[in-house]
């Protein structure tokens, strides 16, 4: 691949681009499909028909009204634009998401790299805690516990991240495990590189690569389970323009007014498969018989 | 001066060497570990650099005593004691420059300090002759042969006094074989270089080395000085060695030795001497009784029952090749 | 008989990694294509079997068989040639060999594959193709890891044998071997020629060629630079990069340390 590359490059910037869009085809649509949220998440204010509507504002003479060409998407029960609220929506899904990931990678990268690394015993009991944690499926744990917590966005972040950690530090420890066992580190024991260094230094970059392609097909799963939970009034409460959330409260209008829970389903869906694209994306580009290397 | 007595290791009950003895004296000095698979020849090295536990014997750098080094005397060590590995390819962190990995080394070590690192980075590329600008590389970007002088450059990097080059050329091609081979030439002249060298290629072990140690699953059969010992081997085993080796002008027709059977493993040896079934000078003597290592002649240690009757030249080895038995396992 | 290449053109998009004029192997020789990595050796070996293609490879030009061409076979076609005529045996014997059979198994079913439907007969010929190359018909009830590397490689060329080849393709069968099975592995391919076979040795060792090849070919970055008897061009190298190559090579008896 590489020298496909390197004989051919072409001296327009946009020419180089559109190349690379075609070698990595899933990278690139990920990328373009996850900027767009981003995008309307930040300048959600400004790119919004009716910002009001994403809070509390109650609009009773244009209740449950079809999309228009005033509502784009319909409104809602309280007379709501739909549109307004399914792109401040964006900003909550993929802030949820944003958090649960970042606790679970904080929490269980650290524990699979040294469980990986030094094995024994060490290994054994945090292998342990993680198995007690994965036997539960992790939707359930994150009800049993947001039941106990009350519903707030918060408790969504915490009952989701407890689920998740475990998943982090058991990728991790394989990849540390078997990185451990490879020539490269031996030299370094060998040349009296000392075992921290080395664990940070050698292991841990090496090892990480996994953890990030898992942290964007997860995106996509934790906006799902997020949105399972304020579908099923666990999570976010109303008038926060959470996805699954007006997922839920359209569901008695659906069969007359089908807008309610048409245009949220849709975005958690794309959100899901965008972010399941990029990792996808990520995971051809940093196989090793593709990406460095030939 | 590296000092090995009497090292043995054993896996799980398997005794993979028995009773090594060699000595690899101040340079510029090559000694040779020959063998082939499940010689041992590996393990060798790993007990002696700590990679692996020795079981029983001594290992010593001067006065130090190496296998019984606590974790602080260790890491000293391992500035005198250094280690090219088998397989370029797998020594280098696939993610770290290749003048990363060799600062790295510098650092841990407190040999130079940070203001002359770089130009002490670009001299050990120099001499392995490597053009200073590689050290922005990654392995990747490199080829086969640069990859293994820069492992060379990292494991002269603190001037050790032994280096352990196990199986060095065996994964290049040979034009590049070649070089690396001259690289250690060069390299043994210029630092007076120590090293042991392990190897499954007489050829580059009667170039490189003073001594050879030859190996049959985990005994010495054989030690001395190259030359001799490959001009005037004095055990089956090395004689057949020796004749196996296909040389660019071939040899005469009937004058390879043919070993019948397959090697056996450490596993399960065979009773008496570990090379008896496929020797083609056995003898019941060889299947009871296991032969100990002796001082033939001068400086010759064999490890052979009809070692005397190699030295005046009576014993006949070459013949058919006989049918083949399989060892039952 | 003979394995006859014209004009052979290999290329993995625009890089073209062999361009051939001219290649034959008679029965009853051993030629050895020499090359190092990247040469194009093993590429030439496999177009034979046609099994180019599969790996993404374009292939233009022509290798005949017994002047029967063959890469313009259909894949029935194919399968009539490949193990019956042509047979190729690998540097890692044990990965060619299905794990959990066993290699009276992988005898009966190749035979029977081939026409050999009734089951004594197939044993009766599996164990005269190993007697060949001297295994015991015990090995027959074995499995392939229960074997050393140098038995598998018989047992490989054991299977070539009952099926009866015209052309042996070696590529590096012995460069995973120790020197001493080597050298018997050797020994037994130059005992082949006895039986008619047309052997293409491909190998980076100029010793192996110089043991058993009559023929030899150099190969350098997909074009064959020299060919001719092993002796004289080893002798007396004509090209630049064959003189190169022996003198990489070190030699026994070359002179020690200095």
């Amino acid at each position: 691949m590489s020298t496909l590359v390197a004989a051919t490059l072409e001296p327009s910037r946009l020419a180089r681009a559109r190349r690379w869009a075609r070698l990595n085809p899933s990278l690139a649509f990920g990328a373009v499909a996850v900027s767009l949220i981003v995008l309307v998440a930040v300048f959600a204010p400004l790119l919004a028909p009716n910002p009001a509507d994403a809070g509390n504002a109650t609009h009773p003479f244009v209740v449950l009204q079809g999309p228009s060409w005033s509502h784009w998407f319909g409104t809602d029960q309280v007379g709501r634009d739909i549109l307004t609220r399914v792109m401040y929506g964006a900003r909550v899904s993929p802030l949820i998401a944003v958090a649960v990931l970042a606790v679970a990678a904080v929490v269980g990268v650290p524990l699979g790299l040294v469980a990986g690394f030094f094995g024994g015993v060490i290994d054994d009991i945090i292998m342990r805690i993680t198995d007690v944690f994965l036997a539960v499926p992790a939707l359930l744990l994150a009800l049993a516990l947001v039941t106990v917590l009350s519903p707030t966005m918060t408790s969504t972040i915490v009952a989701i991240s407890v689920s998740w950690w475990p998943w982090y530090a058991r990728l991790v420890r394989g990849e540390a495990a078997s990185i451990r066992e490879r020539r490269f580190i031996e030299s370094a024991h060998a040349l009296g590189i000392p075992r921290w260094r080395i664990l940070l230094r050698h292991v841990l970059p090496n090892a990480v690569t996994p953890v990030l392609v898992q942290l964007s097909l997860d995106f996509g799963s934790v906006i799902l389970t997020a949105s399972a939970l304020s579908f099923l009034g666990l999570g976010v409460q109303d008038p926060v323009p959470d996805w699954g959330l007006m997922v839920s409260e359209g569901q008695i209008y659906f069969t007359t007014n089908w807008w309610l829970v048409t245009f949220p389903g849709l975005a958690i869906l794309f959100c899901a498969f965008a972010f399941n694209i990029l990792g996808d994306g990520l995971r051809d580009r940093f196989d090793p018989r593709q990406g460095l290397g030939r | 001066m590296l000092r090995v007595e009497h090292l043995s290791v054993a896996f799980g009950g398997v005794t993979v060497v028995d009773d090594v003895s060699l000595e690899v004296p101040a340079g510029p000095h090559g000694v040779g570990l020959v063998g082939e698979s499940g010689s041992g020849k590996t393990t060798i090295a790993r007990a002696i650099l700590r990679l692996t536990p020795a079981s029983s014997g001594d290992i010593r750098l001067d006065d130090v005593d190496v296998a019984a080094a606590d974790r602080r005397t260790l890491a000293r060590l391992r500035r005198r004691l250094q280690v090219v590995l088998q397989d370029p390819d797998g020594t280098l962190d696939p993610r770290q420059r290749v003048g990363s990995a060799l600062a790295e080394v510098l650092t841990t070590h407190r040999v130079v300090d940070a203001a002359t690192l770089d130009e002490r980075v670009s001299e050990l590329l120099g001499e392995v002759g490597l053009d200073p600008e590689v050290a922005r590389r990654l392995p990747h970007q490199l080829s086969g042969g640069q990859r293994q002088r820069v492992a060379i450059a990292r494991a002269l990097a603190l001037e050790p006094e032994v280096v352990i080059l196990d199986e060095p050329t065996s994964a290049l091609d040979v034009s590049v074989q070649a070089q690396v081979l001259a690289l250690i030439e060069s390299l043994r002249e210029r630092r007076r270089l120590s090293y042991l060298l392990i190897s499954h290629n007489l050829a580059i072990v009667e170039r490189l080395c003073e001594d050879v140690v030859v190996l049959y699953l985990g005994r010495v059969v054989e030690q001395g000085p190259t030359r001799e010992v490959l001009a005037r081997p004095l055990h089956p085993y090395t004689a057949a060695l020796r004749s196996a080796v296909p040389d660019i002008v071939p040899r005469p027709e009937g004058t390879r030795i043919a070993l019948s059977g397959t090697p056996a493993s450490s596993a399960h040896l065979p009773s008496g001497c570990a090379f008896h079934p496929r020797c083609p000078a056995a003898t019941d003597l060889c299947a009871r009784e296991r032969p100990m290592l002796r001082e033939v002649e001068a400086g010759r240690w064999v490890a052979c029952h009809r070692a005397e009757e190699m030295a005046r030249g009576t014993l006949t080895l070459t013949g058919q090749l006989r049918d083949d038995e399989l060892e039952e396992s | 008989m003979t394995l006859a290449y014209r004009d052979l053109s290999i290329s993995f998009g625009e890089r073209q990694v062999v361009a051939l004029d001219e290649l034959r192997v008679e029965s009853g020789e051993i030629l050895g294509l020499v090359g190092e990595s990247g040469s194009g050796k093993s590429m030439t070996a496999t177009a034979a079997l046609g099994l180019a293609p599969r790996l993404g490879a374009r292939v233009s030009g022509s290798i005949a068989l017994d002047g029967e061409e063959l890469l313009t076979l259909s894949p029935a076609q194919w399968a009539q040639v490949r193990g019956r005529r042509i047979a190729m045996i690998f540097q890692n014997p044990s990965s060619a060999f299905n794990p959990v059979m066993k290699v009276g198994d992988v005898f009966a079913r190749t035979l029977k594959l081939h026409g050999e439907t009734s089951k004594d007969a197939a044993r009766e010929r599996s164990a005269a193709s190993l007697h060949e190359v001297l295994l015991p018909a015990g090995v027959l009830d074995r499995y392939p890891h229960q074997l050393s590397g140098g038995q598998i490689q018989r047992v490989a060329i054991a299977l070539a044998l009952a099926l009866d080849v015209q052309v042996l393709l070696a590529d590096e069968a012995t460069s995973a071997l120790d020197v001493t099975v080597q050298a018997e592995i050797l020994t037994l391919l130059s005992r082949l020629k006895d039986r008619g076979i047309a052997i293409l040795l491909i190998t980076h060792d100029l010793g192996v060629v110089a043991e058993v090849a009559d023929r030899v070919a150099v190969m350098q970055r997909g074009c064959v630079v020299e060919t001719g008897e092993t002796a004289s061009v080893l002798g007396q190298p004509s090209h630049a990069y064959t003189r190169s190559l022996i003198d990489a090579v070190p030699r026994l008896g070359a002179g020690g340390p200095r």
